[in-house]
């Protein structure tokens, strides 16, 4: 078998390669498949709050009108309702008790938590004092400790819980032992301890100012007249997640049955299971699903490919052992020994180069565990054995059928001196089922009626029909391109084309160049555009490079930060933006920004929005009436009668974006009347509206002129009456200089009013497709939730960071007469993601504290943290294996006839061509074919691409915007279109030159 | 060992080709007895290496049968043939390479052609003995691009004699072989046929090889066309009373020509006269 080996060193060589290649991508895919798994269970229990990885189980009393409230249970009763076989999966629990702490403070009382867990001084770093050890001590945080000017030794008076509803409000004292500084990372309390000190939440009635976590020992919480209120016992259960991997993440979807726990009910208390667990579960599941079907459909072209190449080089191996076979034939050893011959040379050709396929894909899987997140080390599991068992089996099978098929050879063709050969159009019967069925699955592919999974491998079906097609023309048309240039004498183009006719593994290998260089175009595509899109996705998500998401909805104070920032960076990519997201389904988001700043701050898609969008949005040039003074008086004369009451006259007077109405009083029945009335414009306000009120569900009409408008006595003007919006229906006219006259007559209608166009009710907005107007009465949300009239300058495809229903609006325009509300979310766009800690700083400086920061790196890197993106991610290895298959096809194409050629090059030589034709005959005949090959392969792979890229999912979740762009990436698929065209050329010309080299006259004389 | 007889009657061989039968043989009557050296003469497709592959069983013929001492050839299994390869009936192809494994020493071959008459029990030499027979001891483990053609072609007469055939069919085993390596190989070939008693048909073109062998039968027109003894040569009668007329006669006699036998004594000997004929 040596012998054998070494006197085909090349072909062995070749089919060892070949053997490794296939078990190499065979046994990779259940590698690779696991090491995705479970790097997404890292990537996902890594990147998860604590909070959603834990298990916090608190139990708290349910509120009682009357009398004390009842007991609640201790921490550790609470770890009854977590099953046995799930505690294996949690660290050890740690126990304690939340309770609210409420100090009462001018003008905003202070309100937050006090807890207490298993040592959990050990767990913060004491800054100063030391660890609370008694009942009714408490560690605050450095935070509290400079807002609120604790101290160690201070007495802190806090409201204890009512033992009755009547019951006056009480407070005890607790004693600051010291202050912490809450560890960065650590998720032992499963939830944030600080970040919060000294924000103002106004959406609470009363609103107070926010202290962060006090710890505090067991103690404090014991029950009697001073307990505090709302106590909680705690049981916090951390995930152990070095013990929960891709097999174990299943079992956590059990952690579910917890909230469904009996053993907590039946008693005067609420239990509350918190944990996003079962989510985390559902989508690792998710992903996974897409990993089962992905990476087999994904590998199946390539897989097919290197199957369609190892059983053609067996079969022009075993083809050239032919005169092996009939020496075993005719020496009485049969079929089964003439098999047994070439299987004994083969078989431990293709085991010893599954070896080092075996090895590859181990280092493969090595290495791309290390590139993927996660700790995940190679397993060697079922799913790798069995590969490799199939591989090994398809591999010995596949030499022992070519063998089969060379030894079961009559022996009188087998001692034939050479073979029979087709020429012309005949095609062979498989070749006919091939492309009849690629033919016909390439129609339903490119009408769509291929979807799915099975679009996958379309595109190499595909590719396939384009390469069979390919190879049986080339031949005929080769030949009659060489006769044709033959008679027009030149010589050299003409031997070379014939020579290309005469191939006989012409068709082979046009093939499978054409398939394998369509797959390396299809993956190279895909690979991209799958990038591309992710790339899309994030700056839409992301909205811009870096955003600060802020605490509580002081535009002000963030107005001031920003301004502080801009000034110390010296960049103005810095810009406020709230975001009103109403509730209910569909919603229309309302983004509300600065144009310019915004212009120059956001991720705009091009052409996602109007060229002039900054222009639309900009606010009109009408000055709003200045109020300066305390007394606001106007003269009224006419009459607007009610039906039961006089109509009241009333005011809307705004500063700092509150709306403050004020009554003036009836209005007379008839004549005039000078009224007043005292507004809160010592700092000058804006005046926005008069209104008039009656009774509920009365009617009024009649017509009332305002003049003499004055404040402090110093006359006010109330402009052109053009500045002023009347309610519909009312008729609004000049009553002469700085006077306004109002018509009115309604039916039913309570209350009418007449705005200042500086507040006027229509704010220009630019909407998405979805937030068009579907009628004339077009209205978004403002900044305080309410209903604003709006008008559509400008249509947009999508707005960066918002959902796809949504309008952009001046912030400006909607601050005239509103403010944030608790809905809004108020945040702060940087066009770098560098000036995150500047103006961190500069918005601390203002009180303003972050809820969190996100960034485009940040965004881009969760979306490329999953498992259609790394399954995709395949098709590197895809295209570089397909590249890798041609490059050998080509190889063993010289290798195995290169007798031939150089006998043939010979007879040339004798026949009186010159050498130097010759020469360039042998260096040029393979790339004419190997140009139509690539270049029909690029051409059937960017078909593929174009309609199968479409039905491959990007994302593990579809993004909110639909941001899809599948345009092909034609610099890329040009480069690497023409890097197969030059390795494979030049890898021909390279076999060319050393088969030319090996023409000797020698050859004339050995048999085939 | 006694060499196998061959016999044939009646055979018949047709070519399919391009939708037509082309007949190569056309009813070949022969005879070889056991031990016998003989060999086929004939020019170019007159069907001489057709009779040969069929007396190995690579052909089936067309018609008529074929006997290889008791075994009826046309008629036997698949499985029987190949027993018959491994043990009784050698084929040398013409061009010496093409009965060799190329990678293979002149001993790994000789051994490899004993593998199936081993398997099949017949006690077969040593392969350096049937080496010896042929002169290549000093070669059985040289790699065979370094053998002359000449020992090329001896390898591959030892590698057919490797289990001691009864019949031994060669074809063309002389061509493109100097004069000494011809002498050498039509040495070997007799030996065999004087020491084993191994039958030998041999297929040939040159006169020099004709003239070596006691016995030729010349094919023409796929049928016998004469037949030489130790240098005289002389017509057959066929099976069937048809008498193929040696080439020089043809241009007297040629085809249509009404010839009568006179008998000239009590011999048996006849003249033969053409009739003139008249248009």
């Amino acid at each position: 078998m040596i012998r054998a080996l070494a006197y085909r060193k090349g072909q062995a060589a070749t089919l060892a390669l070949l053997a490794a290649l296939v078990t190499a991508c065979a046994v990779f895919a259940p590698f690779y498949d696991r090491v995705m798994q479970q790097a997404l269970v890292d990537v996902k229990l890594t990147e998860a709050p604590a909070l959603d990885t834990s298990l916090v189980i608190q139990e708290r009393a349910v509120p009682v009108t009357d009398g004390p409230p009842p007991n609640v249970p201790g921490p550790r009763d609470l770890m009854a309702a977590v099953p046995s076989g799930l505690r294996h999966w949690f660290q050890e629990p740690s126990y304690g008790w939340t309770a609210e702490a409420t100090v009462p403070h001018r003008p905003l009382n202070l309100s937050g938590q006090v807890m207490s867990r298993t040592e959990a001084c050990e767990h913060v770093t004491i800054v100063s004092g030391r660890c609370p050890k008694a009942a009714g001590e408490i560690l605050v945080s450095v935070a509290d400790e400079k807002t609120f000017g604790y101290r160690p030794g201070q007495v802190v008076p806090t409201d204890v819980a009512a033992q009755a509803a009547d019951e006056p409000a009480r407070e005890r004292g607790l004693v600051v032992v010291g202050s912490y500084r809450e560890v960065r990372g650590s998720d032992y309390f499963a939830e944030p301890l600080t970040g919060w000190s000294g924000v103002t939440v106004a959406d609470v009635s009363p609103a107070v100012i926010r202290h962060e976590i006090w710890l505090t020992d067991d103690a404090t919480f014991a029950d009697g007249p001073d307990a505090l209120p709302d106590p909680r016992s705690v049981a916090v259960l951390r995930l152990a997640k070095d013990r929960v991997g891709i097999d174990e993440i299943g079992s956590l979807a059990a952690v579910a049955a917890v909230h469904e726990s009996p053993v907590l009910n039946g008693r005067q208390t609420v239990p509350d299971v918190r944990t996003g667990l079962p989510d985390i579960a559902a989508e690792i599941a998710s992903q996974v699903d897409d990993s089962r079907v992905l990476v087999p459909l994904i590998l199946a072209p390539l897989a097919t490919l290197c199957l369609v190449v190892l059983w053609l080089v067996l079969v022009t191996i075993t083809d050239l052992r032919r005169s092996e076979v009939a020496v075993a034939r005719l020496r009485g050893q049969g079929v089964r020994g003439a098999r047994r011959l070439l299987a004994g040379e083969l078989v431990p050709v293709v085991l010893l180069g599954a070896i080092p396929g075996l090895v590859a894909a181990v280092g493969g899987a090595w290495l791309a565990a290390r590139l993927l997140p996660g700790e995940a080390g190679l397993e060697l599991r079922v799913p790798v054995l069995v590969s490799l068992l199939g591989v090994l089996v398809v591999l010995v099978g596949a030499t022992w059928a070519a063998s089969s098929r060379v030894a079961r050879t009559p022996v009188d063709e087998l001692v034939r001196r050479s073979a029979t050969f087709r020429r012309g159009w005949r095609m062979r019967a498989l070749d006919a089922v091939l492309l009849t069925g690629c033919v016909v699955l390439a129609v339903e592919f490119v009408t769509g009626g291929l979807s799915g999974p099975a679009s996958y491998v379309a595109p190499a079906l595909f590719a396939l029909g384009v390469g069979l097609v390919l190879a049986y023309l080339i031949t005929p048309l080769a030949g009659a391109g060489g006769r044709a240039l033959l008679r027009r004498r030149a010589s050299g183009a003409a031997l070379g084309l014939l020579d290309a006719a005469r191939s006989q593994s012409l068709r082979s290998t046009v093939t499978v160049l054409t398939v394998a260089t369509a797959l390396t175009v299809f993956s190279v595509d895909a690979v991209l555009v799958a990038a591309h899109n992710r790339d899309l996705a994030a700056r839409q998500a992301a909205g811009a490079p870096a955003v600060l998401q802020v605490v509580g909805a002081d535009l002000g104070a963030v107005d001031a930060g920003i301004d502080r920032a801009v000034h110390e960076t010296g960049d103005r990519r810095i810009t406020p933006v709230v975001t009103i997201r109403p509730s209910g389904d569909p919603s229309i988001t309302t983004l509300a920004v600065r144009p310019e700043d915004f212009a120059r701050t956001a991720l705009l898609a091009p052409g996602a929005l109007p060229a002039d969008w900054v222009d639309l949005l900009s606010p009109d040039d009408i000055e709003p009436v200045d109020l300066t003074g305390r007394r606001l008086t106007v003269s009224v004369s006419g009459g607007v009668l009610g039906t039961e009451e006089p109509a009241v006259l009333g005011v809307d007077v705004v500063t700092d974006s509150i709306v403050y109405h004020r009554d003036l009083g009836p209005l007379p029945a008839s004549g005039g009347a000078r009224l007043g009335v005292d507004v809160p414009c010592a700092d000058t306000c804006h005046l926005s509206a008069l209104t008039l009120t009656g009774s509920v569900g009365s009617s009024m009409s009649g017509s009332v002129t305002f003049d003499r408008v004055s404040v402090d006595g110093q006359p006010v003007s109330l402009g052109n009456a053009s500045t002023w919006t009347a309610y519909d229906g009312d008729a609004l006219t000049p009553g002469g200089t700085d006077a306004l006259t109002l018509d009115v007559s309604t039916d039913g209608q309570e209350e009418v009013a007449t705005t200042q166009a500086f507040f006027a009710g229509s704010v220009p907005v630019v909407a998405t497709a979805g937030a068009r107007p579907h009628s004339q009465d077009y209205s978004i949300t403002g900044l305080d939730g309410r209903s604003r009239a709006a008008d559509l300058a400008g249509r947009a495809t999508r707005l960066p960071g918002a959902p796809a229903l949504a309008v952009l609006a001046n912030l400006d325009v909607l601050r005239r007469a509103s403010h944030p509300d608790s809905q809004a979310v108020l945040s702060v766009w940087l066009g770098d993601a560098d000036l995150v800690a500047p103006t961190r700083r500069a918005l601390a400086a203002q009180g303003v504290a972050l809820a969190g920061v996100s960034t485009l790196e940040g965004v881009r890197h969760d979306l490329d943290r999953s498992i259609p993106t790394w399954a995709v991610q395949l098709g590197v290895v895809t295209g570089l294996v397909s590249l890798l298959v041609a490059l050998l096809m080509l190889a063993l194409t010289a290798v195995s006839g290169w007798r031939v050629r150089a006998r043939d090059l010979a007879a040339l030589w004798v026949g009186g061509v010159p050498r130097g034709i010759v020469s360039r005959l042998a260096v040029l005949a393979p790339l004419p074919v190997i140009a139509v090959a690539v270049l029909g392969g690029a051409a059937a792979g960017l078909v593929g691409a174009i309609v199968a890229t479409p039905s491959i999912p990007l994302f593990a979740e579809p993004p909110e915007v639909d941001t899809l762009d599948l345009a092909t990436p034609w610099l890329p698929v040009l480069a690497v279109t023409a890097a197969c065209l030059l390795l494979l050329g030049l890898l021909g010309a390279a076999t060319g030159r050393a088969v030319y080299r090996r023409a000797a006259l020698a050859r004339l004389k050995e048999g085939v | 060992m006694t060499g196998l007889r061959v016999t044939t009657q009646g055979l018949v061989h047709l070519y399919h080709s391009e939708g037509h039968d082309v007949a190569a043989l056309s009813g070949v009557d022969l005879h070889v007895v056991g031990g016998e050296l003989m060999g086929l003469l004939g020019p170019s497709g007159s069907g001489k290496s057709t009779l040969l592959n069929l007396l190995a069983g690579v052909f089936r013929p067309s018609a008529g049968k074929i006997h290889l001492g008791d075994v009826e050839l046309s008629t036997a299994t698949a499985h029987e043939i190949d027993r018959l390869r491994a043990t009784d009936v050698s084929l040398i192809l013409q061009s010496a390479t093409r009965n060799l494994l190329p990678y293979a020493s002149p001993i790994a071959n000789v051994a490899f052609a004993q593998r199936a008459a081993r398997r099949a029990g017949k006690d077969v030499p040593d392969p350096r003995e049937v080496l010896a027979d042929v002169g290549l001891e000093a070669n059985a483990d040289a790699p065979l691009p370094s053998l002359t053609p000449g020992e090329l072609q001896l390898t591959a007469l030892a590698v057919s004699l490797a289990p001691r055939p009864g019949l031994l069919l060669a074809d063309e085993p002389t061509s493109q072989l100097d004069h000494d390596a011809r002498d050498r190989v039509l040495e070997a070939l007799a030996a065999t046929s004087r020491t084993h008693g191994t039958t030998v048909v041999l297929v040939t073109h040159d006169p020099h090889v004709a003239a070596y062998l006691p016995r030729t039968v010349t094919i023409r027109d796929g049928r016998i066309g004469g037949e030489g003894r130790s240098g005289e040569e002389y017509a057959v009668v066929t099976a069937d009373g048809f008498l193929p007329l040696p080439a020089h006669v043809r241009d007297v006699l040629p085809p249509g020509a009404l010839v009568r036998f006179h008998p000239l004594d009590e011999h048996g000997r006849y003249e033969i006269v053409p009739e003139e004929t008249h248009d």
